[in-house]
């Protein structure tokens, strides 16, 4: 039975959501250039990037999987986030790629790359950037839509009504992101950062006041003792768990390199950044957030395992432990603690992949005759509605089979891989040119596709687990960044000096 | 192994700190941050209406 109150808790949520609401509709008047809306005018600071980054890169899904993480492999699933941790820090601390990028002064990191590798390389970058992207966003709202269900225990109330009985999860999805969808579209990342600014404080109250009720009622020797009675030392260590080893962790620093270099929603904090410095502050400070994301709910994950009986679902175990757990009142706290993570999440998605469609797909259609900032925002808000129907369509309506993380993995890998050589490459290496920058993409997108195949096929699919999911990821980066050098060097040198590299 | 429960237990007491401090700073100089950018982007549409008043009255 769950803890959760329609009254108590049920107002809380009521009175988060009508806050959020007003905060990101009351700034649509600043929406003056199609600069304001994809960007915020260029006028982010330290502290509201910090609040932006962190809130769009924890979603009701990013929970799920974390705590998924934390039951399966124990503290060992945490790994991840120190890897993404010390990705970002270096990143902000040096600022390898990131400063020269935002010194450009572009939108989206595919307009970069037409300076160096010419508008059809801009166009494919942005084709593959967004289809990554938006099958990547495809689950977000019916994992988030799940997390609620159980613990908001609607699977157990009948309206009476068959309709809304039988499509409960997807209804409730749907108002959630018709609102979302709604300030997105009219006050573009002006209204994201401020709904992410609220979001971050709501989601930050529910995360540590759930993570320290945890250590206190469950116990820290009580997670401690069930990670070594189901896992040993695996539980604790990585590289001695062998569903894991080296190769996992070697493959997350690659990953999460790429991802923080070119996962286009982090990026766009950089390009909404004052300058360079403001980006590279962004970044340093938000890195440690990386550790909290994974470690958080894998230890509420962890409980789960200690709570649960055995053989509940790995996915649903943190959300049904969670409905029993969690007390009336501060279950209305976490359930708008999560809904402010979901909601940061899906609208920063929405708009950065409208604005790589915005500018960088839409770019031939506006060579001829440049838009007017009016006709420039119209296009923009329609692209960002659009998304919101695909995201309905695709993501609430069509249920996902098969394992999350894997979907998750395989959907970004398509484009990390490629797009993190070439960004490498277009900031520090003089010699690459559109050959080596279409060979990347080329095979950055066909390993990915190609081991999933592999993985499907009956015929196939002994290879396929023999290789493995990481030495699968660590050989597409290595084969990527050799196809950029290897096309490149073969690309007759006369040909770049007469037209574009 | 340095990765023991020890390491985790010291990783997890870090997090809770730096969380619960970071979230009460930003909440204070994110606030004053945002305060700022309307600022400077209401100026800047002042800017750009008078750029455009002056353009209309020399036509």
């Amino acid at each position: 039975m769950t803890h959760f109150s329609w009254a108590l808790d049920g107002s809380i949520v009521g009175v988060y959501l009508l806050v959020t609401m007003i905060a990101g509709m009351m700034v649509r008047k600043y929406v003056g250039k199609v600069e304001d809306y994809l960007v915020a005018g260029r006028e982010m600071n330290v502290y509201l990037g910090i609040a932006s980054l962190a809130a769009t890169e924890f979603g009701i899904v990013t929970c799920m999987y974390t705590a998924q993480n934390g039951y399966q492999y124990g503290f060992a699933g945490a790994v991840p986030g120190i890897t993404n941790f010390l990705a970002m820090l270096l990143v902000g601390w040096t600022g390898f790629c990131i400063k020269p990028l935002r010194d450009s002064g572009v939108i989206t990191i595919p307009e970069l790359f037409e300076k160096k590798f010419g508008p059809r390389i801009r166009w494919a970058a942005g084709v593959v950037i967004v289809l990554g992207g938006l099958l990547n966003m495809g689950v977000f709202l019916r994992v988030g839509g799940q997390f609620l269900v159980l613990c908001c225990g609607l699977d157990n109330i009948h309206t009476g009504i068959e309709f809304v009985d039988k499509y409960k999860l997807e209804l409730m999805m749907t108002v959630l992101l018709a609102g979302v969808a709604l300030y997105t579209i009219m006050g573009g990342m002006l209204s994201v950062l401020v709904t992410d600014f609220l979001q971050f404080i709501m989601m930050s109250l529910g995360l540590i006041v759930i993570t320290v009720m945890v250590l206190v009622y469950v116990g820290w020797d009580k997670l401690v003792e069930t990670v070594q009675v189901h896992y040993g030392a695996a539980g604790f260590n990585p590289f001695v768990n062998p569903k894991m080893g080296w190769e996992y962790v070697l493959f997350n620093m690659l990953l999460n390199t790429a991802v923080v270099l070119t996962w286009q929603t982090c990026i766009a904090r950089v390009l909404a950044a004052k300058d360079s410095s403001t980006g590279r502050k962004v970044y340093t400070g938000t890195s440690f957030f990386f550790i909290c994301r994974f470690l958080i709910p894998g230890i509420w994950g962890i409980a789960a395992l200690a709570m649960l009986p055995a053989g509940t679902d790995s996915l649903e175990a943190m959300p049904r432990f969670m409905s029993t757990f969690v007390p009336i009142g501060l279950m209305g706290i976490m359930i708008a603690a999560m809904l402010a993570a979901d909601m940061s999440t899906d609208s920063s998605y929405m708009l950065t992949w409208a604005s790589v469609i915005y500018n960088d797909i839409l770019a031939p259609f506006r060579r001829g005759k440049q838009w007017s900032e009016r006709k420039g925002l119209f296009v923009s808000r329609t692209v960002v509605a659009m998304i919101g129907i695909f995201l309905l369509c695709y993501g609430l309506w069509y249920p996902l089979k098969g394992d999350l993380w894997t979907y998750l993995g395989v959907t970004g890998t398509i484009y990390l891989s490629s797009m993190s050589v070439l960004l490498v490459s277009c900031c520090y290496w003089k010699r690459a040119n559109s050959w080596g920058a279409a060979a990347a993409i080329v095979f950055g997108a066909g390993i990915p596709i190609g081991y999933l195949i592999l993985e499907q096929l009956p015929a196939t699919k002994d290879i396929a687990a023999r290789i493995g999911p990481y030495y699968s990821g660590i050989a597409t980066y290595l084969i990527v960044a050799l196809s950029m050098v290897v096309g490149s060097l073969l690309k007759p040198q006369a040909e770049q000096v007469s037209g574009r590299s | 192994h340095i990765l023991d429960h020890w390491f985790w237990f010291l990783l997890t007491a870090a997090c809770v700190i730096w969380y619960s401090t970071i979230t009460v700073y930003v909440a204070i100089c994110g606030a004053k941050d945002i305060k700022g950018m309307f600022a400077r982007l209401a100026d800047r549409q002042k800017q750009d209406a008078n750029t455009l008043n002056d353009g209309n009255r020399y036509k």
